[in-house]
């Protein structure tokens, strides 16, 4: 096949002719945009909950690694007769 | 400017140039409702400096192409449950048939057969062929459209008729 032949095979799609829109395709789209409209939009609302809940889980996660720290701290300064302060008298 | 207003004036562009993808009148359907869906949850959006033909073009050619490749994943997933389901006989999911209106019954088997090859070019080159052998689109229009130069244009169109020459030489001789 040459270059010829293709452009022959290529202007058959000349050949198609544009049609109309089904009339009742409109009343589809716009009920679908009404129940859009109606529907609560959910994705803001979700991303607020979630760095919600994603910043009081890192606030929690780091008071219980303090407070472990703190009790390791003193459970070592026991164990090698430390004060834990720095109170010297 | 109002959804309806719009839908009145590119409703027709929408819909053609979905059956060009798609070949037939449900999918197409579907893609021009996505389409105007689309343009009304982002109407706010819209730069008024853009032309909107232009930009409704684009939301449909990637409508279109989305609407075929949630097609082809369907297929292959159907293809991947069957070979582990092999007393499975029912029907695996195809493409709809050859429906485009707009080809009329004497051209019908031979635009069937083009576009069988048409629809295996890359997605860029089966783009520019379409908008502007089927949509009589210039190069410059085309070039706007897909965000590429006009030269860039010019050579997907030659790639793809290269393509199209391979494949219908091998499915002669076959």
């Amino acid at each position: 096949m040459n270059n010829h032949q293709i452009d022959n095979e290529l202007n058959k799609l000349a050949n198609i002719q544009k049609v109309d829109v089904p009339i009742f395709l409109f009343t589809r789209i716009k009920s679908k945009i009404n129940t859009q409209s109606q529907q609560f939009e959910p994705t803001f609302v979700w991303r607020i909950s979630l760095a919600l809940v994603i910043i009081l889980l890192l606030n929690a996660a780091v008071v219980t690694i303090n407070l472990n720290g703190k009790k390791h701290e003193n459970s070592l300064a026991k164990t090698m007769r430390l004060t834990p302060n720095n109170e010297l008298y | 400017m109002e959804i309806e207003k719009i839908y009145n004036e590119y409703k027709n562009l929408v819909y053609n140039l979905a059956l060009q993808y798609v070949q037939n009148m449900e999918d197409a359907e579907e893609i021009t409702q996505d389409v105007f869906l689309s343009v009304y949850q982002s109407m706010e959006g819209f730069r008024a400096d853009a032309k909107l033909s232009t930009w409704i073009y684009k939301i449909t050619i990637n409508k279109a192409l989305d609407l075929i490749n949630k097609r082809k994943r369907k297929k292959r997933f159907a293809f991947i449950t069957s070979l582990f389901n092999s007393d499975n006989n029912e029907p695996q999911f195809e493409f709809a048939n050859f429906n485009h209106p707009g080809v009329q019954l004497e051209h019908k088997e031979a635009l069937n057969n083009l576009f069988n090859f048409i629809n295996q070019l890359p997605e860029k080159q089966r783009t520019a062929l379409i908008l502007t052998k089927i949509e009589q689109k210039s190069q410059i229009e085309t070039a706007n459209i897909m965000e590429l130069s006009p030269k860039a244009i010019e050579s997907l169109v030659q790639r793809a008729k290269v393509n199209l020459q391979k494949m219908i030489t091998n499915s002669e001789g076959k």
